[in-house]
């Protein structure tokens, strides 16, 4: 791994584990650490504080863009509160690379260029999500409403209740999930691009269709192996992606998280054009080595850690 | 009972769905990147033995199910219901034939069964996976049978039907799997 990127003149670094703001998403909760800033017995101290496990580098790694580094690649331990199974571990291991200058067919290559050395007989497709969804549903997700999209009947019977499922958005992200994704090829490799605006996250938007996000998706073994986007540089556009997800956050009852002002100060120095890509580390060696679940990838999985 | 979310199911867990036991087949956890977690759940009903598929919001939370399970012992018959005795406690418990879901046709006096309880309600009954069964009548063997038949019908001591190989006579004794009725090898 490392000698792949050395290989490509990427820089290995290493940013903290725990910081005072968060990357904020709707549906990825964190784990906090209490910060006693007089020690445990003068607690609580006025200088006391919440830090929050990382979910990802991204923060971190954009940051240092803004400063000045070159290409950068990190393998590092990612926290997510709440998500346990077959293929999850609350504490899991993140490969995160950001390429400056790359479009996202390269992002893309590259990441294959990493799975072949993995599995060099590996078989790999390339869809847009339109046509996955198409093939999958019969439909054409971005012509649809939330409630078009519930009332497909390729989707009846396997749908939660409605209620949990308020924006469109939200519609779009379970009938991926549970019923495009699973759908896929499992013994192919199979890259997803052109994700509806709606789910850009930190992606720019496609400059000649606003609908869709400059947002990829991989995946292998019937699950989702890595994360791509050409990066969102504006610092007001973060911004009001963050406080999106906090109205969402407080929408679906859940407690809202502090927007991570360091990230935004550095966004005003400037990110180079750059797009980067996260994959799970322990899911990639799973498909590498075949594996149906991830706990054999790791030392000690969650209930015994 | 108590209360149990969707992150604490486990296979072979029971709750309570639809006012219904069921037991939880299959659990899984279902987190796109960038979207809300589900689990997709496979249930059993354990009255009916249906199985079924949700899916359920994850950390949404359900009732536990009063399911007990425990080996009992059968004792006799009247027809009508089947009496078996726990063999720690030495209570007895009769168990209707509409419950029994076909067990009886396998049981010895003494055969040792497990059985669940929703309360006190007798949901299953499951006998030994094997049974070795005496053969109490069947079709002489016919030397030089040039008929096409590989089994013959028997019947055993329990009273039950059975296919056995043609080789096999009355007296004999079979070992029968008690999952499908069907004849595996000749018992000692």
């Amino acid at each position: 791994m490392r000698e792949f990127f050395r290989e490509r003149d990427v820089l290995e670094v290493e940013t903290p584990s725990l910081s005072r703001g968060i990357s904020l998403d709707c549906h990825i909760d964190v784990f906090s650490a209490r910060w006693r800033a007089l020690g445990h017995a003068h607690s609580p101290a006025p200088g006391d504080r919440d830090y929050f496990l990382q979910t990802s580098p991204e923060p971190h790694m954009k940051r240092l863009l803004c400063l000045g580094f070159p290409d950068i690649y990190q393998i590092c331990k990612a926290f997510r509160n709440g998500e346990r199974g077959d293929r999850h571990n609350p504490e899991f291991t993140m490969l995160e690379w950001y390429r400056k200058g790359f479009s996202l067919a390269d992002l893309m290559n590259e990441v294959e260029a990493l799975c072949r050395m993995l599995r060099p007989d590996a078989q790999v497709q390339r869809l847009e999500y339109r046509e996955a969804f198409r093939a999958a549903l019969g439909a054409d997700p971005l012509a649809l409403d939330r409630d078009s999209l519930l009332a497909l009947p390729a989707a009846q019977g396997r749908l939660p209740p409605p209620e949990t499922l308020p924006a469109r958005a939200d519609v779009l992200d379970f009938l991926m999930a549970h019923l495009v994704e699973p759908g896929l090829d499992p013994a192919m490799l199979t890259f997803v691009a052109g994700f509806p605006a709606e789910q850009a996250a930190q992606a720019q938007v496609r400059s000649d269709d606003p609908r869709i996000a400059e947002r990829f998706e991989v995946y292998g073994a019937g699950m989702e192996l890595g994360n791509g986007y050409l990066e969102l540089a504006d610092p007001r556009e973060y911004a009001r992606r963050f406080l999106a997800e906090n109205g969402k956050r407080r929408a679906h009852g859940k407690p809202e998280l502090p927007v991570d002002a360091a990230l935004l100060a550095d966004l005003e120095r400037g990110l180079p054009p750059c797009a980067g890509v996260a994959v799970g580390f322990d899911r990639l060696i799973q498909w590498a080595l075949r594996l149906p679940e991830i706990d054999p990838v790791l030392s000690f999985p969650w209930e015994n850690a | 009972m108590g209360m149990v979310s969707t992150n604490e199911f486990r296979k072979r867990m029971k709750i309570m769905f639809d006012a219904q036991p069921c037991m939880i087949v299959e659990n899984e956890f279902v987190k796109p990147g960038k979207g809300q977690a589900f689990n997709r759940v496979k249930l059993k009903n354990l009255i009916t033995g249906r199985q079924l598929e949700k899916t359920f919001k994850s950390g949404d939370t359900f009732e536990e199910a009063d399911i007990v399970n425990t080996t009992m012992q059968f004792l006799y018959t009247d027809g009508v219901n089947y009496t078996f005795m726990d063999t720690k406690s030495y209570e007895q418990v009769e168990i209707p034939k509409e419950a029994m879901d076909g067990a009886e046709k396998w049981l010895l006096e003494n055969t040792e069964c497990d059985i669940s309880f929703w309360g006190d309600k007798p949901i299953s009954v499951t006998p030994p996976v094997f049974m070795d069964l005496l053969i109490t009548y069947t079709e002489p063997a016919v030397k030089g049978d040039t008929s096409n038949n590989v089994t013959k019908a028997a019947t055993v001591q329990t009273g039950a039907e059975v296919q056995i190989p043609l080789f096999i006579s009355t007296g004999d004794k079979v070992k029968i799997d008690t999952r499908t009725g069907e004849y595996v090898e000749r018992a000692k």
